[in-house]
């Protein structure tokens, strides 16, 4: 279950000490990567929370990680509390929630554009620049192909949808077809 | 008194003919001796005659047997009368059976009279409650021979009433089973209106779903077949500017 309330929590209190010393970009980096590891290994979440463990030897564990990422003092610290306060298998959680305070801070969103081909510069240009005014911030897409929308594009930035694929006109005209009297 | 004389008046009726019926009979017996002792006297006198040898004609034999028999008619009823003779023995022996008789008599009375005259007064009462309760039973008989034909008539009545009232409850009933089959077979006729409407709406709906569906399906495989790079552009370009424009 995701704990996003809790990561907001721990997310704004890091982004605060980060904005103060200029380095938010920089956790923002390495709660990424710590983000893909949990990805890549599961376990590492497991034996960080695990009660079971010894705290010094989750706490020396989290300290390897930290060591290996070169972490600066102020996030190794935020590492090991988490260990202590028994929640290191929130880390990919607080690490969203950080992106989207490093986003907002640099009045940037995340965005995606799934299409039937692959779209060039130029398109992905303009579609970024569309999104821009739709949203008032800078977009950073990314893209995917899915041939079974069969053309046009289908742009995500948040809670914003823009479906102008062939497949979901075809479903209105069906349904206007169904639906008409 | 009367009682006691109705009481005794059989007995004493009784005892009458029982008086009667022996004097009666010695008369009788007195007058028939008295017939035949003049008719004996003439046979054996004419017996005698022709024994003398006179021969006469049979005419005159006859006409005096004829007078022979005419006197012996004239004794005969000299021999009715009252003048006859009754010997002293016989009116001993008539007066002895006379009180013999009515000491009977006065037995009877004596100790007879008082069951037979209950018995028949017990009888007389009997019959005439038996009178009176077949009175009162033809006068039951004809009330309730009167209350049943005022009743027939009455029942005739009632029949008629009945029959009216049978009538107009068979019109009411008929009434209502005619409504209620013109209610039923209109509402019949509503819900086989409605059901044939609603599965024309299904098969139209059917119909226009499974159009939509090939014509989906057909305009997919035209747009796939037909949709070249230049055409992807395209759209993605329209599409964008509408989305600006709406901007």
């Amino acid at each position: 279950m995701k704990q996003t309330i809790l990561a907001r929590r721990y997310a704004k209190a890091l982004f605060m000490v980060g904005k103060e010393n200029g380095s938010f970009s920089q956790y923002n980096d390495t709660l990424l990567t710590l983000k893909d590891v949990y990805q890549a290994v599961p376990d590492i979440a497991l034996a960080l929370a695990n009660p079971m463990y010894p705290l010094d030897i989750r706490e020396k564990m989290m300290e390897k990680v930290t060591a290996s990422l070169s972490v600066d003092k102020p996030l190794g610290n935020f590492l090991r509390l988490l260990v202590q306060k028994k929640r290191a298998d929130i880390v990919p959680e607080i690490s969203e929630e950080f992106s989207a305070l490093v986003d907002m801070e640099n009045n940037v969103c995340q965005g995606h554009v799934v299409s039937a081909i692959a779209l060039n510069d130029k398109m992905l240009k303009k579609v970024r620049k569309t999104l821009a005014k739709l949203t008032g911030k800078d977009v950073n897409l990314t893209t995917s192909i899915d041939t079974s929308i069969i053309g046009g594009i289908i742009a995500k930035v948040g809670d914003l949808v823009l479906d102008g694929s062939i497949r979901t006109q075809l479903a209105g005209l069906k349904d206007s077809i169904k639906g008409r009297e | 008194m009367k009682r006691f004389c109705n009481r005794l008046s059989p007995a004493l009726l009784l005892a009458l003919c029982l008086i009667c019926a022996p004097s009666s009979l010695l008369a009788n017996e007195t007058s028939h001796n008295k017939i035949a002792a003049p008719v004996t006297e003439h046979v054996s006198a004419a017996v005698h005659e022709s024994e003398a040898g006179v021969m006469k004609g049979a005419t005159e034999i006859g006409a005096e047997h004829g007078v022979a028999q005419e006197e012996a008619a004239v004794h005969g009823e000299k021999g009715h009368g009252p003048a006859g003779v009754i010997t002293k023995e016989k009116l001993n022996d008539l007066f002895w059976r006379i009180l013999n008789f009515v000491l009977l008599v006065l037995l009877l009375v004596k100790f007879a009279a008082k069951p037979v005259a209950d018995s028949l007064s017990e009888r007389r009462q009997r019959v005439r409650e038996e009178i009176e309760g077949l009175e009162a039973k033809r006068q039951d008989a004809e009330k309730a021979y009167q209350e049943l034909v005022v009743k027939l008539e009455g029942i005739e009545k009632d029949i008629k009433e009945i029959v009216d009232r049978a009538v107009v409850q068979a019109e009411k009933e008929r009434a209502r089973i005619i409504e209620a089959a013109e209610k039923s077979a209109t509402d019949l006729t509503r819900q086989a209106e409605m059901a044939v409407q609603k599965e024309l709406l299904d098969a139209k709906r059917l119909l226009r779903n499974e159009v939509a569906d090939r014509a989906a399906t057909m305009a997919e495989e035209i747009i796939k077949n037909s949709l070249t790079q230049d055409d992807q552009v395209r759209i993605v370009d329209q599409y964008l500017s509408k989305v600006e424009a709406v901007q």
